[in-house]
Order: structure tokens, then C-alpha cells, then sequence
């Protein structure tokens, strides 16, 4: 039962994170207090105003986000039989990052910024899986869209930043950085709503098990390739959509938490799916607090964590790892 | 979750039904202002004791101030800690959507134009002093600003019109337009911007262009930070007039780039004293 | 009644079909083996019969059904095809990439039924896999990864295996083993299998029966015995070769002439 001892500790690690955030933060608060404004939600004041609208939600936030694009991470990984295939492979984050860079242009902001963020996601995994699904979805095809797409889009929001004034390219910097701070309105039930979705993913264990075997293999077991990839593939493109438009563009996470789920509970997605949410979960939310406390009360950008950490991370798994087994 | 958020929503209006009608005609006591031109401004006024929190943006003479964020984010826990009662934003310094934050949470924001004028500055401090409690006072110093700044005018009127480059950064070459408030510095002097005409505010431009235009003066304003960009850069190009002249100037940011009144008096002044040596 | 029928089937990829009119049937239980040069066509024929392929003429029949009208995932629960050797062998361990034979039974969420994991387990034994089950797919060697593909298709309950080359990368003991298991299973299950083969001995040793190609054709077929002679190899090969008896078990064996040895 080394696999449910596994979990327990997951589930351990994620309670953990959401305690440590909680008790740290931009501010220095004493513990006591903390736990009394939890006690107590209805009561009022600055502590009050902190916990309950400050740190609670971005928990919430940092959760969400951190699963989604852990479990985005594995289905790709799975679909494209790649190892370095993250969720931003085909261009989700190019899209999102043209988006976003036009709504600053344009001086919008809050939710409607968000949902053009979205369009500009939308508009990539549209061009990069209708390509695709001319080829029947081959592996190849459709990373070299995605490095194409990601290509393009970059291109236009350098063109952007090359007319914009230099206040305007300041903020798209910052928001490429990706952040956990200042999320739109409107970003928790967006959040909420990918948790359904991500229920899809769960259900999808077995067709993702058949779909790394390869296109041929899968098709003899009696998948329908085609079109599993394609809703997949466009599932996880979605989710990863709502969250660049939430929170920007957080590196690492799709890519480094797949890998450390797979050693901790095997590949076979019934249980790699949700290890990876746990820990991407659990991951982001550690990492969150760690850019808030490290040079309080300056924050850095969450992603400067989840690459540092993420990428030290993963270098003592390969020299750890024996050459075969990294994948 | 559902729980919880449902607290939440109650919270929020509970928060903002008590925040809202307190504050809004007494002097504000706890100020947090969010970009380095307002903590000038409230030295000017001479009210930074009530002052609490400033960017870390802001030069030295704002000492012991709690530091709220940074340019790349926003401390939204230290901000709240310090239970301000106004909060100072500026288009051009802030993000849209941490003031919107601020707002809802509940603090009140008061958010100003970016300013790339003189009379908007001018209107902005006014606005400030009125926010302070010290209408009065920031009107007579607009007040003295605008004569001093006409005086020196006058002083350099009839001087010759001299063709004028001002370089904001190396690598790109990046200048200031008309619509700046270094063209409008410019204009004011008498002279004219080598760029005047090209409609955005600060374009890059091409290293050719500045040759064609053979300028008599040349600004080079160094890095907030205070690194010097080397003169030399100009040192090859000996048919520009301002380079033959020796007419190469090299201006602190902190002088020229702070968006106030009496900084851009005192910028205006920096210019002249280069542009004709010894009249004022 | 054959298990197996290939009616008239034409079939290729560009412009040109590879395999013309194509027509043999397979009978059940037993080895069927189907043997030819490189370029004879074998791999589009298997390719066919896997519904890889869409035949341009022709039919293929599954104990009377037209394949082509049987859903894949019917299909898959009835024929198993056994991979041959990859590149990038997936991470599953082994008693994982066995289950995944069960797919092909199940509906969309299924868990792993008490008769699913019978099956799973036997297969494991009959392979000779109970110390590796849970070692990964990328630790095996080349033999022992090919035991796991053919316990997987086994675990898939199939009435008819198909196998493309399944020996050709494989040490003398791996490729006797493997063909010893389908032997003797197809012995005492009734399963059929159906081998793509280049190696002519073993496919005289183990096949039932065989069906020979040349230029996308069906040049003999028959027994071992029948199909196997000297001018038949010299026709469809182009080499001399010599054919004498296997002593133990009293089937055509091919002596090789390499060219030092004509005189």
C-alpha cells in the first residue's frame, strides 16, 4: 500500500502549505491573532481584512492554479510522448500574453482584460489544433505549431512593445512575470469553474494510459486516437487559458511536477492525475508565500520561485535518476 | 469554499459600508502614497508626517517611511497593516488593476493623472494641497512657480533659437517629443526639438536622423539610478554642431524627471543655465 | 469455418497499391505464417488485416463479418496485435502494461473486475513475468519487453493474435521461447496466431501453415513442407539455398549457400 501512504503524505503537504501560507505573508502577523480571525469570521478589523480577503482567497488562487497546471502538464506529457511538453508547449501562453499585452494597450484592465487574455488563448489552441487535426494530430505536427504559434505571437507583442509607450511595456513585463497578487475580479468563480473541468481529466485516466503508449498502440487497444487527443488536447488547453488569464504566466510548475508525481505514485494516470494536482497545488501555494516573505516587504514575482525552486529541484532528480529512468 | 465565500461577500460589505462615508472631508492622517512624485509633493507640502508608506522607488530624503512595494508589485498586506486613509495612485506609476484591488477592499484611492504637462502638474498639486488641507498653500507656490518660471523667460528672451536634442536612453536612442514635459521645457526655453512633430511621446529614433538633424545642444539624461551614460557615445560624431561645440550635457534623472512643479522649475533652470551660460 | 478470411484485397498507401488481389483464409487454431522477401507486400497485408489499412478492393472477413464494419474497439477485444520492439518504451511497469490489455472490455471508467485481474495474473505466469512485475518498462531488456507485449495482447483475451516480426531483434532463446509460448498456447486454448516472419527455419519449425509473397502477390501457400522447396526459394528470393530435413521434427530446414561454398 506504498501508493496510499504516498497520497496521505500529499494530502499532509498540501495542508501544510496551506497553513504556512497562512500564517505568513506580506505582513508579519502573530500567529494567535490568525487563528482567532478564523475562529471568528464575521468579526472586523485590519488582521480580519488581511486573512479573509487577502490571504484566504490568494490560497484559494495559488491552489487552483497550481493543480491545474500540474494535471494540464501531465495530459500533455501524455499526449505529445514527450517529456518536455508542458501545458504552455502549444502556444497557450503566446496567445494569452498577445492578449494581454493588447488589453493594456487599449488601457483595460480588471475582468474584461481577462477575457481578452482568454480570446488570445483561445485564438492559439484554435490555429494550432485545427493545423493538427488536418495531419491526425501526429506528435511532431503539433509541437512544431505550438513552437510556430509561440513564435508568432511573441513576434506581434514585441511589435507592441516596440510602439508603446514605455509605462505600457512596463506593465506587460510584469505581467508576463506572472502573479499571484491582483488577480481580476471575477478570478474565483473563472477558478471555480475549471474544477469541473478538471473532474474530465480525472475520468480520462485510461484513455491518457493508452494514449502514451503511441498512436498505433492505442489504436489496437481500441481508442479512437483522433479524437481523444483532440478533446483532450483542447480541455487542457482551455484550463491552462483560465489560468494565464488569472494570474499570468507561471513557468515550471507543467513542467517539473508531472515528473516528481510519476516517481512518487508510477505513470499510470488513475493515480498520476491526482498526485500531480496535490502536489502542483501544494507547490504553488509554498512557492507564493516564499515571494512574499523572502525580501519583505518587497515581493518577488512567483514564477522567480517556481523556476529557482522548480529547476534546482529538477536537476538532483536527473543526477539522482539513473538514465533510463527519465521519463 | 462555498461557506467561506459567502463570509467573504459579507465581509466586503460589511468592510465597505463602514469605510465609506468616514474621511471624506476630514485631513487625512495616514497617507500611503504609491509612486515617488506624491512623497515629493507631501515634502513640498510640507506634510510628511503623515506619511506612512512610500515606494522603495522613493529617494533618500524619505527616511523612516514604511516601505509598501516596489515596482514590480505591490504589498497589499503592508498597505492594509498600515490602515491608511488615503491612498495616493498615479496612472503612470500604477497598474490598473492593484488600484482597483485597493478599492475593494475597501481604501480610498485617489488616483491622479499621469502628468506630462506643466499647468496638468500644476493642477495636480493644487488638487494634492486641497486633499491635504493645504489648498491655500499649494496655490501660492503654483503661484510663485509660474512667476519665477515667467521671469527667467523673459530673461532669456530674444536669445537665439537653438536646435535642441534630448536623449532619454543609449541603447534604444530614445528621445522626448512634444508632448512630454521636456518638450514642453524645450519649448518654453525658446528653442526647438530636433523631434518636435513626430506625435509619440518618447520615440525611438535612429542614430541617422539625429545626424540629419544636426542639433546645436545635446541633453543626456543619466539613469534614475544615478549610472552615468558615457559622453563618449558622441565623442566619433564630429559633424554634429552640439558635439563640435562641446555642447553635450549630461543631466540627473532625479532633476529632470520628477513630475512636480517645482521640480520642473527646477529642471527648466538646469536647462537654461546650460543652454546660455550666465544669464541667470 | 475460418477464423480469418482476406478476400481479393488490394491495398496500398501512395498511388500504386502494394498487395494485389490478395485471397487466402485462415484457419482457426494453429500458427499461420506468412514469410516473403523485403518489398513482398507482408507488412501492408498486415497492415490490413490490424485495420491499419483500408483495403482499396477487396474484403476481409472475421469469422463472416467484414472487419471494416466492426467498430476497432470490437475489434481489439476479439484480435490482438503485438508490438514489436520501441524506441521509447512508456513508463508503466509491467503488471501495469499487462492490464492495459483489459481495455479493450471495458467502458470508460472501468475499475479492474476480479475476472479482469485473473486474467491479468495469469498471463503474467504464463509469461514468466511474476519477478518483474513491477520493475518499469524501460529496465527490461529487448526479450523480456517483448514477453510483456505478448502478455498484454494475450491479457486482451484475443481469439486471434497478430504479430509483425516479433523475433527479428531477439536473442536465439527469446526468439524460441516467445514462439514456444504461442505454440503451445494455441494448442491448448485453440488461439490462432497469425506471424509475419523473415526467418525461414522458424517459420518451418512453428507454422501450421504458410502463405508466401512476392511482389504483392500470393506466390504459395500451404503447408511447410509444400511451400518450402528449393525452387520455390530460388523463384521468390532469387538465392540458392539447399533444403534438407530437421531430424527432430521432421520439417523443411533451409541450409544456407554462401557464395564461398559454390563451386
Amino acid at each position: 500500500m506504498r501508493r496510499a501512504f504516498v497520497f496521505i503524505l500529499l494530502v499532509l503537504f498540501c495542508a501544510a502549505s496551506v497553513i504556512l501560507a497562512l500564517l505568513t505573508g506580506g505582513t508579519e502577523l502573530p500567529a494567535g491573532e490568525i487563528i482567532r480571525t478564523l475562529l471568528h469570521p464575521s468579526s472586523e478589523g485590519v488582521t480580519h481584512t488581511l486573512i479573509w480577503e487577502l490571504r484566504i482567497p490568494r490560497i484559494f488562487t495559488a491552489g487552483i492554479v497550481g493543480a491545474a497546471l500540474a494535471s494540464c502538464g501531465v495530459v500533455f506529457q501524455a499526449i505529445l510522448r514527450n517529456p518536455l511538453a508542458e501545458p504552455y508547449t502549444l502556444g497557450v501562453s503566446g496567445g494569452g500574453a498577445l492578449g494581454a499585452t493588447i488589453a493594456i494597450l487599449l488601457g483595460i484592465s480588471g475582468l474584461p482584460m481577462a477575457a481578452i487574455c482568454f480570446a488570445g488563448c483561445c485564438l492559439s489552441i484554435a490555429i494550432v489544433l485545427g493545423a493538427a487535426s488536418l495531419k491526425r494530430f501526429t506528435d511532431s505536427t503539433l509541437i512544431l505549431s505550438g513552437v510556430i504559434m509561440s513564435f508568432i505571437f511573441s513576434s506581434a507583442v514585441m511589435f507592441i512593445f516596440s510602439v508603446a509607450s514605455s509605462r505600457e511595456v512596463h506593465a506587460s513585463i510584469l505581467w508576463l512575470m506572472g502573479s499571484l497578487s491582483a488577480p481580476p475580479q471575477g478570478s474565483i468563480p473563472m477558478l471555480l469553474a475549471t474544477l469541473p473541468i478538471m473532474a474530465v481529466l480525472l475520468l480520462s485516466a485510461k484513455d491518457l494510459n493508452l494514449l502514451s503508449l503511441g498512436d498505433e498502440s492505442s489504436y489496437h487497444l481500441g481508442l479512437n486516437a483522433k479524437k481523444a487527443k483532440g478533446l483532450l488536447l483542447l480541455t487542457a488547453s482551455l484550463i491552462t487559458g483560465v489560468c494565464v488569464a488569472v494570474s499570468g504566466i507561471i513557468a515550471f510548475i507543467g513542467l517539473v511536477i508531472p515528473h516528481l508525481a510519476r516517481r512518487l505514485t508510477g505513470a499510470d494516470h488513475r493515480y498520476l492525475l491526482p498526485s500531480s494536482m496535490l502536489a502542483g497545488a501544494g507547490f504553488l501555494i509554498l512557492s507564493d508565500s516564499i515571494s512574499q516573505v523572502l525580501i519583505r516587504p518587497l515581493e518577488l514575482p512567483v514564477g522567480v520561485i517556481t523556476g529557482l525552486v522548480g529547476g534546482v529541484f529538477f536537476v538532483l532528480y536527473l543526477l539522482k535518476a539513473r538514465p533510463a529512468e527519465v521519463v | 469554499m462555498r461557506k467561506i465565500l459567502g463570509i467573504l461577500i459579507v465581509c466586503t460589505a460589511a468592510l465597505s459600508l463602514w469605510a465609506l462615508p468616514c474621511g471624506a472631508k476630514e485631513i487625512p492622517r495616514r497617507i500611503v502614497s504609491l509612486a515617488p512624485s506624491f512623497t515629493r509633493q507631501i515634502y513640498d507640502l510640507k506634510m510628511q508626517d503623515r506619511l506612512v508608506g512610500i515606494t522603495s522607488f522613493c529617494p533618500k530624503y524619505a527616511q523612516g517611511k514604511e516601505i509598501i512595494g516596489s515596482l514590480t508589485a505591490l504589498n497589499f498586506e503592508k498597505i492594509c497593516a498600515l490602515k491608511p486613509d488615503l491612498i495616493l495612485a498615479s496612472t503612470d506609476s500604477n497598474k490598473k488593476a492593484d488600484i482597483e484591488k485597493l478599492s475593494s477592499l475597501g481604501l480610498a484611492v485617489e488616483v491622479f493623472e499621469g502628468c506630462e504637462s506643466f499647468e496638468c502638474m500644476c493642477r495636480g498639486f493644487i488638487r494634492l494641497g486641497d486633499l491635504l488641507g493645504k489648498g491655500k498653500e499649494a496655490r501660492s507656490m503654483v503661484a510663485d512657480v509660474r512667476s519665477r518660471l515667467d521671469s527667467m523667460r523673459s530673461k532669456i528672451a530674444g536669445r537665439q533659437k537653438l536646435r535642441v536634442f534630448w536623449q532619454m536612453g543609449t541603447n534604444p536612442l530614445v528621445t522626448a517629443g512634444d508632448e512630454t514635459f521636456t518638450g514642453e521645457i524645450i519649448r518654453l526655453a525658446g528653442c526647438e526639438n530636433i523631434f518636435s512633430g513626430v506625435r509619440t511621446k518618447y520615440p525611438r529614433v535612429n542614430i541617422e536622423s539625429v545626424l540629419t538633424r544636426n542639433p546645436e545642444v545635446i541633453f543626456i539624461v543619466s539613469d534614475m539610478e544615478g549610472a552615468r551614460v558615457p559622453l563618449s557615445v558622441w565623442k566619433p560624431f564630429k559633424d554634429i554642431s552640439a558635439v563640435k561645440d562641446g555642447r553635450v550635457y549630461v543631466m540627473s534623472a532625479d532633476t529632470v524627471c520628477q513630475p512636480t512643479p517645482a521640480m520642473f522649475l527646477k529642471s527648466f533652470q538646469a536647462v537654461i543655465a546650460r543652454l546660455y551660460p550666465g544669464v541667470i | 469455418m475460418d477464423i480469418l478470411t482476406v478476400e481479393n484485397v488490394t491495398a496500398g498507401y501512395g498511388k500504386e497499391p502494394i498487395i494485389h488481389d490478395v485471397t487466402f483464409g485462415i484457419p482457426k487454431g494453429g500458427i499461420f505464417g506468412i514469410i516473403g522477401p523485403n518489398g513482398a507486400g507482408k507488412t501492408t497485408l498486415f497492415k490490413t488485416i490490424s485495420k491499419v489499412l483500408k483495403p482499396w478492393k477487396g474484403v476481409i472477413r472475421y469469422v463472416g463479418n467484414d472487419i471494416a464494419k466492426i467498430s476497432h474497439k470490437a475489434y481489439a477485444a476479439k484480435v490482438a496485435v503485438i508490438p514489436q520492439f520501441r524506441t521509447a518504451p512508456p513508463p508503466f511497469t509491467v503488471e501495469e502494461f499487462v492490464s492495459m490489455g483489459r481495455y479493450p472490455h471495458g467502458g470508460r471508467l472501468t475499475r479492474f473486475t476480479p475476472e479482469d485481474r485473473r486474467i491479468v495474473e495469469e498471463n503474467i505466469r504464463r509469461l514468466k513475468l511474476e519477478h518483474f512485475r513491477s520493475k518499469r518498462m524501460d529496465n527490461l531488456s529487448g526479450g523480456e519487453m517483448q514477453r510483456v507485449f505478448l502478455a498484454q495482447g494475450l491479457a486482451q483475451s484475443p481469439e486471434l493474435i497478430l504479430m509483425d516480426e516479433p523475433t527479428s531483434h531477439l536473442d536465439i532463446t527469446h526468439k524460441i521461447r516467445i514462439l514456444d509460448v504461442i505454440s503451445r498456447l494455441s494448442r491448448e486454448t485453440g488461439l490462432t496466431a497469425l506471424i509475419v516472419l523473415h526467418d525461414l527455419n522458424l517459420a518451418s519449425a512453428y507454422c501450421d501453415f504458410l502463405v508466401m509473397m512476392k511482389h504483392g502477390r500470393i506466390h504459395a501457400r500451404g503447408s511447410a513442407n509444400d511451400v518450402l522447396t528449393e525452387e520455390r526459394i530460388l523463384e521468390v528470393y532469387e538465392t540458392p539455398v539447399r533444403i534438407g530435413e530437421d531430424p527432430a521434427i521432421k520439417k523443411p530446414h533451409i541450409f544456407f549457400l554462401p557464395q564461398s561454398s559454390q563451386k
